[in-house]
C-alpha cells in the first residue's frame, strides 16, 4: 500500500516506475554476469561506494536542506558493515562552483572514514573550467582529466568529460583523453577487472538533454577486450543501467534532488516531491568485486 | 493527484507573469551601469533597448534566441527559470558564469560579426547575437 501510494505521487514525472526499472536493472545484469568468462580474477574482495551530484549550494524547494541530505548519506556510508576500501564522488560536488560550496563539501567530506576520490561534474567547472574545483580538491596525478589507481587487483579510471562540448551540447573526453587512456589501459591484462568512473554517462541516455558523451564511441573499442568492465557515471540523478556486451553501465541516484526520467518532462528541471519520497529517490551505493563471482552493486536510498 | 498537479501549474503560470512583468521595469539602471563609456549611442538607442535587447532565460531557452543589434549595443541577460544558467560564448570570448534565479547580467558588443553561445551547465541550450555596424545601419 505504502510503495503504490508512492508510486502514484510521482507518477507523473514516471520517476517512480524508473525506480523500478532501476532495481530490475540490477537483478538483471547480475543474471547476465553469471557466465564463465565474467567472474572476477582480482586477488581479493574489495569493496567500494559510489556518491554523486551533492549540488552542496542549491536551494530550491525540491531540497532546501542538500548539506543535511549528505550528512545523512556520509553516516550511512560511516556505518556500513564492511568499510570500503574508498568512496569515489562522480561529480557536481557543488552547485555554482562558488568557493564557499567547494569549503562547505570539503568539510562535510572531511567526516568519511574512508578515502575520498573526486572528479568533477559541469557545476564544478562554471565559468573557470575547472579552477576553483581543482584547488578544493587535489588533483594527485590527474593527466588530460585522467586519473588511475589499482586495488586488490582491480584497475580504476576516473575520466572527466565537462571540460568540452560536443555537437548538440553532449559532454566530451577529448582525443587527448582518450589517447592517454588508451596508453594507461595497454597496460593491463584483459583479465584485470576494470571500472571505469565519468560525470556525464559513456553511452547515449538522453542526447536531447545532453545526457550522452560526444565520443564515446571512441572509447568502447579501448573497453572492449576486457572481461569484466564496469562504468559508473552521475549526472542524471537517478538509476539507469545499460549493458553492451561485456561492458556494463549504471548511473548513480544523487543526495541533493532527483530529475525527471529521459524525455518525462519538458525540461530536465529538479523534481519536487513529498520529504519521504525525495529520500527513497535520494541515496549512494556500494559495490563488491569478490574474486571468481560478479560485481555485485547495491542501492542504498536516504530513507 | 492530476488536480493537485493542475493547481500547482496555475500558481506556478500565475508566478511567471508577475516576474515578467516585474522584469520589465528593470534593464534600464542594470544596463546603465556598463554602457557609460558608450553615453552618446545609448542615449540615442535608450528606447530600443529597453524592448529588443534583453534576452530572457525562460524554461531552459534563451529568448529570442536570436537577437540583432547594432555595434556598441548592450544585451542584458535575465534568468527567470528555476534552475541556473551561463551565457559563454562558444569562442569564450564572454562568460557570464552562473547566473541563479532572477540574477542577470549586462555585455556590451562592441564590435560586428555573429557571436554564438550556449549555456555551460546546459550546453544544449543554444543562442546567437548578431552584431551589425551602427554606421551601415543609420
Amino acid at each position: 500500500m505504502k510503495r503504490r501510494k508512492f508510486i502514484e505521487h510521482v507518477g507523473w514525472t514516471g520517476l517512480g516506475i524508473l525506480w523500478v526499472v532501476g532495481e530490475n536493472g540490477v537483478l538483471t545484469s547480475c543474471k547476465i554476469g553469471n557466465s564463465q568468462e565474467q567472474k572476477l580474477s582480482n586477488s581479493k574482495a574489495l569493496s567500494f561506494v559510489q556518491i554523486s551530484d551533492t549540488h552542496i549550494g542549491f536551494d530550491k524547494p525540491a531540497n532546501t536542506h542538500v548539506k543535511e541530505t549528505l550528512t545523512k548519506a556520509i553516516n550511512a556510508i560511516n556505518a556500513l558493515p564492511t568499510q570500503p576500501s574508498f568512496v569515489i564522488h562522480t561529480g557536481d560536488i557543488t552547485h555554482l562552483s562558488k568557493p564557499a560550496e567547494f569549503d562547505q563539501a570539503k568539510q562535510l567530506f572531511a567526516q568519511l572514514k574512508a578515502p575520498l576520490f573526486t572528479l568533477p561534474g559541469e557545476h564544478d567547472t562554471i565559468g573557470d573550467g575547472g579552477k576553483a574545483y581543482s584547488e578544493a580538491f587535489s588533483q594527485n596525478d590527474k593527466k588530460e582529466g585522467l586519473q588511475s589507481w589499482d586495488d586488490a587487483g582491480v584497475h580504476f579510471v576516473s575520466l572527466t568529460n565537462v571540460l568540452e562540448f560536443g555537437e548538440a551540447g553532449k559532454g566530451k573526453l577529448g582525443q587527448a583523453q582518450l589517447d592517454v587512456l588508451s596508453k594507461n589501459l595497454a597496460a593491463q591484462k584483459s583479465d584485470t577487472p576494470l571500472v571505469v568512473f565519468s560525470h556525464i554517462p559513456l553511452y547515449d541516455i538522453y542526447p536531447q538533454w545532453g545526457w550522452a558523451t560526444a565520443d564515446s564511441a571512441n572509447l568502447l573499442p579501448l573497453l572492449s577486450r576486457f572481461s569484466s568492465v564496469t562504468v559508473l557515471s552521475g549526472h542524471i540523478h537517478q538509476v539507469i543501467q545499460h549493458t553492451e556486451g561485456n561492458i556494463r553501465f549504471s548511473t548513480a541516484a544523487s543526495t541533493a534532488y532527483p530529475l525527471p526520467s529521459p524525455g518525462k518532462a519538458e525540461k530536465p528541471a529538479p523534481v519536487k516531491l513529498p520529504e519521504n519520497d525525495l529520500l527513497t529517490a535520494l541515496g549512494f551505493r556500494s559495490v563488491e568485486l569478490v574474486p571468481k563471482n560478479d560485481v555485485k552493486i547495491e542501492q542504498h536510498s536516504l530513507a | 493527484m492530476k488536480y493537485i498537479s493542475y493547481f500547482v501549474m496555475a500558481i506556478a503560470s500565475a508566478l511567471l507573469v508577475i516576474l515578467l512583468s516585474l522584469s520589465s521595469c528593470s534593464p534600464n539602471s542594470q544596463s546603465a551601469t556598463s554602457t557609460n563609456q558608450h553615453t552618446e549611442l545609448s542615449k540615442i538607442s535608450t528606447q530600443t533597448q529597453n524592448s529588443n535587447t534583453t534576452v530572457k532565460i525562460l524554461n531552459f531557452k534563451y529568448m529570442p534566441d536570436n537577437l540583432k543589434i547594432g555595434t556598441g549595443e548592450t544585451v542584458q541577460f535575465v534568468n527567470q527559470d528555476e534552475e541556473p544558467h551561463t551565457v559563454t560564448a562558444s569562442d569564450h570570448s564572454f562568460d557570464s558564469k552562473a547566473l541563479d534565479t532572477q540574477q542577470t547580467w549586462t555585455h556590451t558588443f562592441t564590435k560586428s560579426g555573429s557571436f554564438p553561445y550556449l549555456c555551460s551547465i546546459h550546453p544544449y541550450m543554444k543562442g546567437t547575437i548578431t552584431v551589425i555596424s551602427k554606421r551601415k545601419e543609420k
